[in-house]
């Protein structure tokens, strides 16, 4: 019963998230920065005493976007961008993006001008990241970041404040760890859907009333998994920028699928490893970042994605893979054709799924996922 | 063993019974708008041409887009599953499938045992599906049937370049106005399709033999345009349309087997 309330909760505050966090800037008279995903310190913002808010796409009509956006621009950033033109982030104060690919580089400059707001701020991330230099430039890039952020509260934001934020954060990241954990051992327990709500909640609500909530629910999760047996299912491994559209997950979790590991944005990467908790928090971050598992724009030569997910695969006895891809999104179908061969070579089957935020359609989705479940599972 | 397959689709409920490995009876009706009613009434009919009963039948599996409406079945599986099943039980060669529906066409790569290997299903568009057809014999004021005799008469190529079927309807009244003849206009809309097709087909990686399923399968024109295409001769089975009934109806045997 109390895991059904928390679960309830959350989904509640996902699906209503803007009135979530006005209802928070009211009562709390904090200030909200926006990031687009991802990989933005939100540490960082944190510690600057400001709520970070990932802003997570939707489905709103994309009618104004077409004003000042091609409709080939990936429907993530479009309807981001939405929500903005809509006057749904009005509550933010500031919006940092980071530069990944061409889109979030060229939808800097048009928001800034279309919806300007206090603090804008872009975030440039190494574009070569094996290289040497790339730590130290990354820590002079945070540190610029830092100076802007405490222009904008007025005071030097200190070592002790960012390192208490890193600690939130790093508490954060180990319960939903633990949570991926039980739904792992038992997804009668916790859900796909559900999980992967858990971890959009994440991107949306402040740590301090997550992580209460989190911890009532790694108490009421542990004691079910201990009163239900966990049937035999399809372990599977989604890659992909961010898990959209959530129905997905019902579709696997009808077909008897786990999901055991991703290199999502919005699920398993955004939480598998923690940041360092001694020495300088801006080298610890940097550190951080450096290691994050690769996605289609933030790759490494020596140890590339496709390795990443054959290792990952492996490492979690995985059946099957589903590559999630958003329409538009160049990186990702650049990535494709080495990735599905990297499973192909080890005889893992994958099935390639090509969404949209707010255009996919389910009934074809679901049939689709229900095949490869037939196909992966060998059921008939 | 007596078992049955629904292939409740978009446009026509069908249904076949199986008794140990040979066909028994057939039945269709228009799915309509109430599948239930349609998945009863195709069931009926096929019972009737048996002369049976519901009682007598072990296992039945329903497929298609309504599957999970036939109330009276045992269980479902996907599209994919029973055109397979079906196209392995014709033809125990195949070792690939094209299902071209009204609304959905999927193509299929299966291992020697009838395991599918990978696949692929039309995205969201009417441009690869049996309806795109339909819409442009609409525009061409002829009947869906002799779309694919008359497209065998062509003597020019015309294409039509469109990806989107509204799109590729106004290039055949274009075509229209300019005069350009009935049948060449049949051959072009084939063509289109087959190419849509075609390219899946491709994504997936065709083997032989290969087998097309499906209403589309009937349009010899069409089947003309992908022989071309892929430069191989492919298997038709008698009736196209019910494989994926039959494919739900082995699966049930072998359900039944295991029951």
């Amino acid at each position: 019963m109390i895991t059904s309330q928390l679960i309830s909760y959350f989904n509640e505050t996902i699906n209503d998230h803007d009135r979530f966090v006005e209802q928070w800037k009211r009562t709390s008279g904090g200030k909200v920065i926006g990031f687009l995903l991802t990989d933005v310190p939100e540490e960082l913002i944190h510690a600057a005493g400001f709520f970070p808010y990932g802003i997570c796409g939707s489905n709103v009509g994309q009618e104004r976007v077409d004003a000042h956006l091609q409709n080939w621009a990936c429907s993530l950033v479009r309807s981001s961008f939405a929500l903005a033109l809509q006057g749904r982030l009005d509550f933010l104060d500031g919006l940092i993006i980071p530069q990944t690919c061409d889109t979030t580089r060229m939808v800097s400059g048009i928001w800034k001008h279309a919806r300007p707001l206090p603090l804008m701020e872009n975030y440039l991330l190494p574009r070569q990241v094996d290289r040497p230099s790339a730590r130290t430039y990354l820590v002079g890039e945070l540190t610029r970041l830092k100076g802007r952020l405490e222009n904008y509260r007025g005071t030097v934001i200190t070592n002790d404040e960012i390192s208490k934020s890193i600690s939130l954060y790093n508490s954060n990241r180990k319960l939903l760890r633990r949570i991926f954990s039980l739904h792992e051992q038992n997804p009668e327990c916790i859900s796909n859907r559900n999980l992967y709500a858990l971890i959009r909640a994440a991107l949306i609500m402040p740590r301090e009333i997550l992580n209460d909530h989190l911890r009532q629910l790694v108490d009421a999760l542990q004691q079910d998994c201990q009163s239900s047996s966990a049937a035999a299912q399809t372990r599977l491994i989604i890659s992909g920028s961010v898990i959209e559209p959530l129905e997905i997950l019902d579709y696997i979790d009808q077909a008897g699928g786990v999901v055991v590991g991703d290199d999502l944005q919005n699920g398993w990467r955004y939480i598998e490893a923690d940041v360092r908790e001694s020495g300088d928090p801006l080298e610890a971050l940097a550190d951080y970042q450096i290691n994050r598992i690769p996605f289609a724009a933030y790759d490494t030569v020596s140890n590339p994605r496709r390795h990443f997910l054959v290792h990952l695969a492996s490492q979690k006895q995985a059946q099957g893979v589903i590559f999630l891809h958003l329409k538009y999104c160049e990186t990702e179908n650049y990535d494709y054709y080495d990735n599905m061969q990297a499973f192909n070579k080890i005889s893992i089957p994958t099935l390639r799924i090509e969404t949209e935020f707010g255009g996919s359609s389910m009934g074809q989705l679901s049939t689709r996922v229900q095949a490869f479940m037939e196909m992966v599972g060998g059921e008939v | 063993m007596i078992t049955a397959g629904v292939d409740a689709g978009n446009k026509y409920t069908r249904v076949v019974i199986l008794k140990d490995g040979q066909v028994l009876a057939k039945g269709e009706v228009v799915s309509g708008f109430n599948q239930q009613k349609a998945a009863d009434d195709s069931f009926n009919l096929a019972l009737q041409e048996a002369g049976l009963s519901k009682e007598n039948v072990n296992y039945v599996i329903a497929t298609g887009a309504g599957k999970t409406e036939v109330a009276f079945s045992n269980s479902n599986i996907t599209d994919l599953t029973a055109a397979t099943k079906g196209a392995k039980f014709i033809c125990p060669t195949a070792r690939f499938v094209v299902d071209v529906g009204a609304e959905e066409s999927r193509v299929a790569k299966i291992d020697k045992d009838g395991r599918v290997v990978d696949f692929a299903v039309n995205e969201k568009c009417a441009a690869g599906a049996g309806s795109f057809v339909e819409a442009m014999s609409r525009a061409l004021e002829i009947p869906i049937e002799q779309m694919g005799e008359l497209s065998l008469q062509s003597t020019k190529t015309v294409q039509i370049n469109a990806q989107c079927a509204v799109f590729a309807e106004s290039e055949v009244v274009s075509l229209i106005h300019a005069n350009t003849a009935k049948k060449d206009i049949a051959n072009a809309v084939n063509d289109a399709m087959a190419s849509r097709i075609m390219s899946m087909v491709r994504r997936v990686g065709v083997e032989k033999d290969l087998v097309i399923i499906g209403g589309m399968a009937n349009n010899r024109g069409f089947v003309k345009s992908m022989e071309d295409g892929l430069e191989m001769k492919v298997v038709l089975p008698a009736e196209p349309n019910f494989v994926g009934a039959l494919g739900a109806a082995v699966v049930a045997a072998e359900k039944a087997l295991n029951v």
